[in-house]
């Protein structure tokens, strides 16, 4: 027999290293890649009067450390920093006449990342 | 070398190649890969029905099916004799498959090279990370197995045998039977063997014809992404990645090689030619699936790289650790993309969980993978995008480049409308928003981890009985 034939302790090394990378690769793949965040808009509508406040909430769920920015179509309004509640409620008034679109992002702190949701009114 | 320790190692190539294979299926509770939920929607309806539908299985798809029928019918004979369901008998029907081509491997090189070739093409063929990422959605898996005996058929020169098998796996998936059929034909005709490349072609044509000659009406009706395919221009960042790496791969052992050799090799040489040329088809379209390529192009790999690795003194075994550690390489950026992943991110299975609150009456139009993983999880219905609607005149393909959900927001309006549609789940963050969010459209929900797109649903506002588009009324 040839020697080049013969499986020899090299190429076990060889085999053997290769399988625990790959283990290794894999057990990383399916580790956790940080929370999961959930932004519901719970309450808002659709028309209103311009002499009404406006009255809207979030149900924001998987992270404590945001801030939420408002706008009014594109300005916004005002920021409100997490305070560790899951529902928040939010209210303001004197909005003019026309159709806006109001839309909440909520802004994560740790992973400087942002997401929207947002709603359009119809003030009359 | 000695049998038992061929055995040995055999056995531990093997088990830890369905381990790879296994373990990713079996981390999730759900099939993993997207396209799975198609076959799994096909064979649950062959095996309720015991009749191959006629219709893609999906609401107001409107395209006539013309899958070949062997793998919806595997599935649900599977799930007739193990008395599991469609969808967890194609959790692991084609990792296993998988896992038994190892054997295969080893079977197929045996006969042609000796044990340690067959051993090393076998490992090669049990821990590329490609083949293994490829081993959970299309049964092109099963065409790469009885590629092995059709291949052997060709160097026996049992040439009949040789074509039936590839009619077969042209019953399994078109795709795979045509790019395999391609080298062991050219083969053929570079030996002037014309009566034998006649001879392995013609029970291919022949199962081809038979399969669509009484479908041929329903050969009108064409994808909606058929078109776009043509125009596209490249497929997706991690091919493009990937080619870099294939064409050294193949390069390399091209290099290793002493000469074109026996038949055998230079099949496999042509193979690999062939393959590589049509991947890289995708620099100009990503009609011939550049995805599905990578494990094709190194199936054909693996059985020139072991010959030329065989063949190598110990110290030139430095090229088989260079690519093995291109390919850990690319396992773990790949991973980024597609790899092990299930089918949906967790955002997508959020917003699944969030559409099954909904009221029944509220259908939302979804993309493919989102509508099939919300049809099959939440027992709801729900509408797919425009891809998969029939191109009512095929030669207007070009025409068609705006109709995609790239295209514009007033095509998107004018398939809102069509379907009365009233809410929308989608995924992709600002990619896909930026389409919807000119429309009069709440958005009520949205799920994501750090760094990732969102997946939303958005409610449709209709004013004065159309859709109406945000800051157009006043």
């Amino acid at each position: 027999m040839k020697k080049r034939d013969r499986l020899d302790f090299f190429d076990v090394i060889v085999l053997l290293s290769c399988l625990a990378g790959i283990v290794i690769a894999l057990t990383l793949t399916v580790m956790p890649h940080g929370p999961l965040t959930q932004v519901t808009l719970l309450d808002y509508p659709t028309t209103m009067s311009h002499d009404q406040p406006l009255n809207f909430s979030l149900n924001i769920t998987g992270q404590s450390h945001y801030s939420i920015d408002i706008f009014e179509d594109n300005e916004k309004l005002f920021t409100v920093l997490s305070n560790g509640s899951t529902i928040l409620h939010f209210g303001f008034s004197n909005i003019t006449k026309g159709l806006h679109r109001f839309t909440a992002q909520v802004n994560d702190l740790v992973a400087h990342d942002y997401h929207s949701v947002f709603f359009t009114v119809d003030v009359v | 070398m000695k049998i038992n320790k061929v055995l040995a190692l055999l056995i531990i190539i093997f088990a830890v190649g369905t381990l790879l294979r296994l373990y990713p299926a079996a981390l999730s509770d759900k099939p993993l890969r997207f396209d799975t939920y198609y076959h799994v929607r096909v064979a649950e309806i062959m095996k309720e029905t015991g009749a191959i539908p006629v219709s893609d299985p999906w609401p107001f798809g409107g395209r006539p099916h013309i899958y070949p029928p062997l793998y919806h019918i595997s599935l649900a004979a599977a799930s007739i004799a193990s008395g599991a369901s469609v969808l967890d008998v194609s959790r692991f029907f084609l990792p296993i498959i998988s896992s038994i081509t190892i054997l295969g491997v080893f079977w197929f090189v045996r006969n042609f090279r000796n044990e340690r070739t067959a051993l090393i093409a076998s490992f090669l063929f049990a821990f590329n990370p490609f083949l293994i990422s490829s081993s959970y959605e299309s049964p092109q898996v099963i065409g790469l197995l009885l590629s092995l005996f059709a291949v052997y058929f060709l160097m026996r020169k049992r040439y009949l045998y040789c074509g039936l098998l590839l009619g077969v796996i042209y019953l399994f998936n078109v795709f795979i039977a045509l790019i395999i059929a391609a080298p062991v034909i050219l083969l053929l005709l570079f030996e002037r063997r014309l009566k034998q490349a006649a001879i392995t072609a013609a029970p291919l044509a022949l199962f081809i014809a038979l399969w669509y000659l009484p479908r041929l009406d329903a050969l009108y009706c064409l994808n909606n992404w058929i078109g776009p395919l043509f125009i596209a221009k490249g497929a997706g960042m991690w091919v493009m990645f990937s080619t870099p790496a294939f064409v050294a791969l193949a390069l390399i052992s091209v290099t290793l090689l002493d000469s074109i050799g026996d038949r055998y090799r230079r099949f496999w040489l042509l193979g690999t030619t062939v393959f590589m040329l049509i991947f890289l088809t995708h620099f100009f379209t990503p009609v011939l699936h550049p995805w599905r390529l990578d494990s094709i192009l190194m199936f054909s790999f693996i059985f020139v790289f072991a010959d030329a690795v065989a063949d190598m003194k110990r110290k030139k075994q430095f090229f088989f650790c260079v690519y093995v550690l291109a390919s850990l390489f690319t396992l773990s950026v790949m991973y980024h993309s597609w790899l092990f992943d299930r089918p949906l991110t967790q955002n997508e299975y959020a917003l699944i969980d969030y559409t099954a609150t909904l009221p029944p009456n509220i259908v939302p139009l979804a993309t493919h993978d989102l509508c099939a993983n919300i049809m099959t999880l939440t027992n709801r219905s729900c509408l797919l995008d425009i891809n998969f609607e029939c191109i009512p005149n095929p030669d207007l393909w070009y025409d068609y480049e705006t109709v995609l959900w790239s295209g514009n927001s007033e095509e998107i309006r004018i398939l809102l409308e069509k379907h009365s549609v009233r809410a929308l789940a989608l995924s992709g963050g600002d990619a896909v928003q930026r389409l919807v969010t000119p429309l009069d459209v709440d958005k009520r929900f949205a799920a994501w981890l750090p760094n990732t797109p969102d997946a939303s649903y958005y409610e449709i506002n209709i004013r004065q009985g159309a859709l109406s588009y945000y800051g157009r009324l006043a």
